[in-house]
């Protein structure tokens, strides 16, 4: 279940902060984005790439736009007790990175990235691989 | 060989260039990262994330800071002629997600992500899946 797996704690901002405050979030937390939270829920998502492209890439001060008008806004979310493979499916049908996790109150509790899915699937592969290595080395009765 | 697989266009960048106009560029080619070339050759990579850490979130003006200085300098390259597993170990080894490929030479001719790998990766254990699933039908 994602709730056990969520291990990064989740970032987040106001849609009242400027895009540079969120960017210093995002430095100073080592994270590439951040949810966007409204009374608890996910109103938006704001990565580093909205930042760059979206702010920076059309000349706009980042001091003066505000998160709420370049955040992506209504997120697709995941509920925590969906599981890996749920999760991933729902990231193929989006084409998004990532998914804030929310709880069945809507609240967020953490988010999950495409790449911390493919961290568990491909160690899940690796001991999969490490089960076929034991049995090419065991001896053939 | 990754001369055929590193298949998306390389977009370059110049040192001297502003930020703001790097990041015009990134957003017009739909790009996360530029490779910083002199004469062909790589002297940096610059991604959106070194725009927001380095210049945003350091309240920096963007129109006032040049690529030399906030690119990463003296990237590790990728031989053209290097497989997908050779590439892997580059990627482990230097711990950055994209990586400029170049030729025998030393010029730019693409550039490979993590990404890249990882569908690449993908597409052929997806074919190892499909032959053990013929393998198990035949079986039973």
């Amino acid at each position: 279940m994602l709730w056990k797996l969520c291990s990064r704690p989740v970032v987040t901002v106001s849609p009242d902060a400027t895009v540079e405050e969120a960017a210093r979030d995002m430095r100073t937390k080592n994270v590439g984005a951040v949810v966007v939270v409204r009374d608890g829920r996910p109103a938006g998502i704001l990565t580093d790439r909205d930042v760059a492209i979206g702010v920076v890439g059309r000349a706009r001060n980042p001091a003066l736009v505000t998160v709420g008008e370049v955040m992506r806004k209504n997120p697709t979310v995941i509920q925590e007790h969906a599981g890996i493979l749920d999760a991933a499916r729902l990231l193929g049908k989006k084409g998004v990175r990532r998914l804030p996790v929310v709880n069945t109150r809507s609240e967020l509790t953490g988010i999950i990235s495409l790449d911390d899915i493919l961290v568990l699937l491909t160690s899940e592969m690796g001991h999969i691989a490490s089960a076929l290595s034991q049995e090419l080395r065991r001896p053939k009765p | 060989m990754l001369k055929q697989l590193a298949i998306k266009p390389v977009i370059t960048a110049s040192a001297r260039m502003t930020i703001a106009d790097a990041a015009r560029a990134m957003k017009q080619k739909n790009v996360g990262a530029l490779i910083v070339v002199n004469a062909g050759r790589p002297l940096g990579v610059l991604t959106d994330r070194d725009i927001v850490v380095d210049v945003v979130a350091a309240g920096k003006d963007p129109d006032a800071v040049c690529v030399s200085e906030v690119m990463r300098k003296k990237p590790a390259t990728l031989r053209d002629d290097l497989g997908l597993m050779d590439a892997a170990r580059v990627f482990a080894k230097t711990g950055v997600r994209r990586l400029p490929v170049v030729d025998k030479t030393g010029r730019v001719t693409g550039i490979l992500s993590l990404d890249d790998l990882m569908m690449l990766l993908g597409n052929e254990m997806g074919f190892v899946a499909g032959a053990l699933a013929a393998g198990l039908r035949k079986a039973s």
